[in-house]
């Protein structure tokens, strides 16, 4: 396995420790806690390095095992949000649908604007909850899909699954977080109103 | 099934399949099609989109009173010292 130089080690933590702490921050109130999270984050990435295939940017590399390591901590202490009626059984996501294929329940219009400061600490804080919450399998290959920006084939390998399985999942964990965005409180401006 | 026959059901499968992979041109039309007609699957779709957005977020944009959090600098160095001592 590759070793890092310790002068990359120590670069990392100069270079880029205060932007993940600040994101530790935001999504644990513990200050230690946060402290701890970056910590393991660079344990992780130095053990990990020789996986880091420079697909990714450092930094994108770096956030992407902080953001695993948020999800377990999560898990860990029950900071989750659990949609039980949809998430325990694989099999009902007809729990969205009617029998003639419409919408159940119908999405809601999200008023969240990404520019606005306190839009996006609110929603990614339910996120990471919802997230969380999910079974780990289903929440596994989401973060690798759309937080560690792998692709499915690769996520195949990783995790041993096939492609079609892979598809499904996916479709079961964007399924569910709307719908837990939803439930949280992640609610529209005005109910109902025109997307 | 025939195209013009997706279902909503069908629709968001499909639609969260296109952002895995490109989908054959007569699916994207198809799905078009359904998305003209159909306010809540186009709901669903800026969803995903929105999904995908959050993922990735790195920086969070805070007011100006509200400072960056930062480590101090013994804790850098605790850390340091602790990516030393495993190697």
């Amino acid at each position: 396995m590759q070793e890092p130089s310790q002068l990359n080690a120590d670069a990392w933590v100069d270079l880029y420790a205060d932007a993940l702490f600040n994101f530790a921050r935001a999504r644990v109130k513990d200050r230690a806690i946060a402290e701890d999270l970056v910590q393991d984050t660079f344990l992780a990435a130095v053990q990990s390095k020789a996986r880091y295939k420079g697909e990714s940017s450092e930094k994108t590399w770096l956030f992407g095992i902080l953001k695993h390591k948020i999800i377990d901590h999560y898990r860990k202490n029950k900071y989750i949000v659990h949609i039980q009626d949809f998430a325990d059984d694989p099999d009902r996501m007809e729990a969205f649908f009617n029998d003639k294929g419409g919408w159940q329940s119908r999405p809601a219009h999200w008023s969240n604007n990404p520019g606005k400061a306190h839009e996006n600490k609110e929603f990614l804080d339910h996120f990471f909850r919802c997230l969380s919450g999910l079974p780990k399998r289903t929440a596994d290959v989401f973060a690798h899909r759309e937080i560690d920006g792998l692709s499915t084939a690769e996520i195949c390998t990783l995790l041993g699954i096939t492609e079609n399985n892979c598809w499904v999942i996916l479709y079961r964990a964007r399924m569910l977080l709307r719908k837990c965005l939803e439930l949280v409180g992640y609610t529209p401006r005005i109910k109902g109103h025109e997307a | 099934m025939k195209l013009w026959m997706f279902r909503c059901q069908d629709v968001t499968q499909k639609i969260s399949r296109s952002f895995d992979r490109p989908l054959p041109l007569g699916h994207r039309l198809a799905i078009q099609m359904h998305l003209m007609m159909c306010r809540y699957c186009a709901r669903f779709q800026r969803q995903l989109v929105m999904l995908r957005k959050i993922s990735r977020i790195e920086d969070e944009h805070r007011s100006s009173d509200d400072a960056p959090q930062k480590l101090s600098d013994a804790t850098k160095r605790r850390i340091k010292e602790k990516l030393r001592s495993i190697r």
